[in-house]
């Protein structure tokens, strides 16, 4: 009689165990509501059937989704691209925006003007300073323009620097969590989920910033690889990301491994890292080069026409802006000649010297080169070359925008999709709660009648 | 698996909901602060080019518009001044006319040879006339005054261009020789005319005065024609101005079209951005009342 007594005591005892075991789990999800990244922990009861014996726990499940971190790391990936992008491309865009009156545009416009309010009175003194201020004018804008895409550049080579110490940061955190997880899982079969919800985390942060692979392996650490193949976190060690490159040269990424040796990726990188460089050095590249392409064209075009024809002085031989010999570089380098500058009376508007000062015949031939297509390569004028530097950055830019746009409301889906699966409802714990509070109560009331039943038979003796 | 909704889903989706509510808000705000549908290219990259060309059609009209009127200006002083050089001619003409009847006589011929004299004047200080720091009929060679002290032409006989249009330029000068002869047109000069008509007065030389009022009918008709050129000039730079100022207005209107803002539209979009965010609001906050857990009691 006793043994059942004892028993009964026994399954009480287990039973509270258990339920108070199962409010730990609740609470501790209640408390993590918010935490980003948790993944709500479920506590399986297991009956046990055994004399003496009722319930035990069984294993601790955090309700996680593999294929739903995959898909996030991949939608990041994507986002990070296009935002990366994105935001390199704002910066360099106010370098051509002539929609707010301003710009390139409108200074080759006055520059025209002005030449032909000075073909109507190549004498006049005003027409003459107003011609020479508007050239001035269109070389300062020119070069503004064309340092404004540098200085984006340059901001871009900034930006990529802050991603890869913060990749290589993220790496080494991810080889530490590694290291942790290793040595939690000595003797229990799902370790430190803590650890993993932090490093999940990580690892989308990761994603996001450079493009990766991630491959869980059986002792529950990650490998993870750059997408375009190179590997960063190899069980307890992280290798690290250099940038090379830079300047005007194109930037690039080198792994250092473990061992001191360099590894190039197959391609550049994926994520906010690649968007930058993508921005840096082809979409800004193509823009820059057209610029320059059309301030080499337009340079050469006017100082020979410029050049040929006759100042009020009788000079000749004089160029309007200086001589500009490579397209490379072209638009930063746009400024009046000291052939002209400082003395109105060399601008070359005759052709004919004898016909002194009247003549305006070289200011017609220069005002034709608006609308001449030959002006710059491949069959352009001035103003389309330009409208194409325009287009090019701005086509780029609304496409990057447009994408970073779609790829984010993927991730969110993705990110919802998983707190779908994996985030804490509070009225499904504080269902739980109650029910393991009336399971505890019950059990303990099982060892309080247990006890009265033994103070019974006591005072039988 | 049922449909679960955990706490950061909602979180989730009501930050989603609100950044999507201020995001739209924000851009309906915008087109009324710029007064501009597009105020960078990114925005509408296609609005954006088609604007640039039509810009660039605006400031040629502009600058062509400009070139109009100064030519204008010029040459309807210059037909002013042709109007009264042949008034000036004809009166020379007259005194030719009448001083070679056989019933004047010598005393007669020596006053018309004083008149003559100052009609003479006057068609030298109309030569040599300037309107805006420009002689108006020395051409391209504006350093000096046409004609000099003997009456001799210094300026220019082709005069300048100016453009007016695409690839159409009109006359800027009408130069000395073209109205008062002389140079290298073969033909003797009004002035030296009117210097033989004075000289043949002052002789009673009627057969010379007879060859004056030939050359001064010549002459006459020259200054006729080139009034005719510059009137046909001036018909032909209203056709243009008027050209210009059409397609001045299309791409005006081309323009607006382009990047103005629909005021009314752009009113309607902020009041239902406004709507919007505030119904996101309230809807989150109820939403939130509803699944307060503090109302839980099992």
């Amino acid at each position: 009689m006793s043994n059942s007594i004892k028993e009964l005591m026994a399954i009480g005892q287990q039973g509270i165990a258990a339920h108070k075991s199962m409010m730990n789990i609740v609470s501790r999800n209640v408390a993590n509501a918010n935490t980003p990244g948790y993944a709500r922990q479920r506590l399986n009861l297991v009956a046990v059937h055994d004399p003496g014996l009722s319930i035990t726990t069984g294993k601790l499940e955090t309700i996680r989704s593999s294929s739903l971190q995959r898909s996030i790391l991949g939608a990041s990936l994507s986002y990070g691209f296009h935002q990366g992008k994105t935001e390199v491309l704002e910066l360099a865009e106010p370098a051509l925006n002539d929609l707010d009156g301003s710009g390139v545009g409108a200074a080759m416009n006055g520059f025209f003007t002005s030449l032909h309010t000075m073909g109507n009175d190549p004498t006049g003194v005003a027409e003459r300073l107003g011609f020479m201020h508007a050239a001035e004018h269109l070389g300062n804008t020119l070069r503004q323009s064309a340092e404004g895409i540098q200085s984006a550049r340059l901001e871009a080579e900034f930006q990529a620097k802050a991603v890869v110490d913060e990749v290589n940061a993220i790496a080494k955190d991810i080889a530490k969590l590694n290291e942790r997880i290793t040595a939690d899982a000595v003797g229990y079969p799902d370790p430190s989920p803590g650890l993993k919800n932090d490093r999940d985390l990580l690892l989308t942060r990761l994603s996001e910033l450079v493009g990766i692979n991630a491959i869980d392996k059986s002792d529950g650490t990650v490998a993870v690889a750059l997408e375009v193949g190179g590997p960063l976190v190899d069980d307890t060690y992280a290798n690290e990301l250099k940038l090379t490159g830079g300047s005007i040269a194109a930037l690039d990424v080198t792994i250092i491994k473990k061992d001191g040796g360099t590894m190039k990726p197959l391609a550049k990188p994926g994520g906010r890292l690649g968007g930058i460089m993508n921005a840096r050095d082809v979409v800004l590249v193509q823009t820059s080069s057209q610029l320059d392409q059309m301030a080499f064209g337009f340079v050469n075009a006017v100082n020979s026409v410029h050049s040929s024809g006759f100042g009020l002085d009788g000079s000749t031989g004089n160029n309007l802006f200086e001589p500009i010999p490579t397209v490379a570089g072209a638009a930063s380098n746009v400024r009046l000649s000291s052939d002209v500058a400082g003395d109105i009376n060399k601008i070359a508007a005759a052709q004919d010297v004898t016909m002194l000062p009247g003549d305006n015949a070289n200011i017609l031939t220069m005002a034709s080169l608006q609308d001449d297509a030959t002006v710059v390569a491949g069959g352009k004028t001035v103003g389309s070359a330009y409208d194409n530097a325009v287009s090019i950055l701005a086509v780029s830019h609304r496409d990057a925008v447009n994408q970073s746009d779609e790829q984010n409301r993927r991730v969110l889906q993705f990110k919802e999709m998983r707190e779908q699966v994996s985030g804490v409802s509070l009225h499904e714990e504080m269902i739980s709660l109650s029910a393991a509070e009336r399971a505890f109560n019950a059990s303990s009331q099982l060892v309080q009648t247990a006890r009265d039943m033994y103070d019974t038979i006591f005072k039988l003796v | 698996m049922a449909l679960r909704v955990s706490e950061s889903q909602m979180f989730f989706q009501a930050t989603r909901d609100s950044n999507r509510a201020r995001r739209q808000l924000n851009e309906a705000t915008l087109p009324l602060t710029t007064q501009q549908r597009v105020s960078r290219p990114s925005e509408d990259p296609v609005v954006t080019g088609r604007l640039s060309r039509v810009q660039r059609e605006l400031s040629k009209s502009g600058q062509y518009s400009g070139l109009v009127d100064q030519v204008q200006t010029y040459h309807t002083m210059v037909e002013s001044t042709l109007g009264t050089i042949g008034n000036t001619v004809m009166e020379l003409q007259d005194l030719a006319v009448q001083m070679a009847s056989d019933n004047i006589g010598p005393a007669e011929r020596t006053v018309a040879a004083e008149q003559v004299a100052q009609l003479t004047q006057s068609l030298k200080m109309m030569a040599n006339q300037r309107q805006g720091g420009r002689y108006l009929f020395a051409g391209r060679l504006q350093n000096a005054p046409p004609y000099d002290s003997k009456l001799d032409y210094q300026g220019d006989e082709i005069g300048r261009k100016v453009m007016v249009g695409d690839n159409r330029t009109v006359d800027g000068d009408v130069v000395g020789p073209d109205v008062f002869g002389g140079a290298s047109t073969g033909i003797k000069s009004l002035f030296k005319t009117a210097e033989d008509f004075f000289t043949a007065l002052k002789a009673d030389d009627v057969p010379n005065i007879q060859a004056a009022l030939d050359e001064l009918r010549s002459g006459h008709e020259r200054v006729l024609s080139a009034h005719v050129r510059v009137g046909t000039i001036l018909t032909d730079l209203d056709t243009v101005e008027l050209h210009h100022s059409d397609t001045a207005m299309t791409n005006e209107i081309r323009e607006s079209d382009l990047i103005g803002v629909d005021f009314a539209k752009a009113t309607h979009d902020l009041a239902f951005s406004q709507s919007v965010m505030e119904a996101t609001i309230k809807t989150t906050q109820r939403v939130f009342d509803a699944i307060d857990i503090r109302r839980f009691n099992l």
